[in-house]
């Protein structure tokens, strides 16, 4: 499947209105994502949690991976280069006009986004948190 | 936000209940690999895996939790060290090769340190005596026999 399940504009609106502080996300695979992002920056939950978000907003549609099934959810995959440093694997569902953020993490390995251009890994695996090893 | 009905992303399952947590967290915060909460924190977490969910604004309350948590240990840690080796704040600040004022705004919860000096602090405060001996710069390293090759 070469389309994203969930159109990126609705994506963005609702990390808008997350980032006003409305009840319109979570994360619900922290070490996927929060915690890593922590490990990665050495930063607070708040700055680990706005680092995503604002990665997120700098999604294009050109940065598609796939779909995915996680848990019986549909779930869109993304690759976002060059963003702090790092290139990145992104993964969430929304569901009930909510966006559920599973995974935002530095790519551990070569990822093929939906256009063909490969993203390339961008840490070293000494580098990862204890939890990824 | 209602996170009790709702599945897991890090074991699959459904359910998550609000919980007070304290004591040790097997989480990151800063430079810290992990954390020990000395102060309350209610939370979701999954009721099969014991993971923690992150909703829209929970991210201040668990800093504040950790910020707090460890401002409040280093301040003890600071104290169980004055009163048990008898040394002053200044000379505890000079054998660990801190400035008084930096040392005296961690007693006064107004800084959060590393955690490299909260855990070389937390380790000084087992036996603080001891430890601080052999913080002192003049301690004499050939007389002690630690030199491999003096």
């Amino acid at each position: 499947m070469s389309k994203s399940r969930y159109d990126l504009g609705i994506v963005k609106k609702l990390v808008r209105e997350w980032m006003d502080g409305e009840d319109k996300g979570w994360f619900s695979a922290p070490s996927c994502s929060v915690d890593y992002v922590i490990h990665v920056f050495e930063c607070t939950q708040v700055e680990a949690e706005e680092t995503i978000l604002v990665g997120i907003l700098m999604l294009e549609s050109s940065n598609f991976i796939r779909r995915i099934y996680v848990w019986g959810s549909v779930a869109d995959e993304y690759g976002l280069q060059s963003y702090l440093g790092h290139n990145w694997y992104i993964k969430f569902v929304v569901e009930d006009g909510e966006l559920e953020q599973i995974s935002f993490h530095p790519s551990e390995k070569e990822m093929r986004l939906a256009n063909g251009r490969a993203i390339r890994p961008s840490i070293r695996s000494d580098e990862m948190p204890p939890w990824r090893k | 936000m209602d996170l009790s009905k709702r599945r897991c992303g890090e074991c699959g399952q459904k359910g998550y209940e609000k919980l007070a947590i304290k004591g040790h967290w097997r989480k990151p915060w800063k430079d810290f690999p992990s954390i020990f909460l000395t102060k309350d924190l209610e939370i979701w977490i999954c009721s099969n895996c014991g993971a923690y969910a992150s909703a829209s604004s929970d991210a201040a309350k668990i800093d504040e939790a950790v910020e707090s948590s460890i401002r409040d240990q280093v301040s003890q840690f600071l104290d169980i060290i004055h009163s048990k080796s008898g040394l002053t704040f200044e000379v505890i600040a000079y054998r660990l090769g801190y400035s008084p004022s930096y040392i005296s705004t961690l007693r006064q919860r107004n800084a959060t340190p590393a955690f490299k000096l909260w855990n070389q602090l937390k380790s000084i405060s087992i036996d603080p005596k001891k430890e601080m001996a052999n913080l002192d710069p003049d301690f004499d390293i050939i007389e002690n026999n630690i030199l491999l090759r003096a």
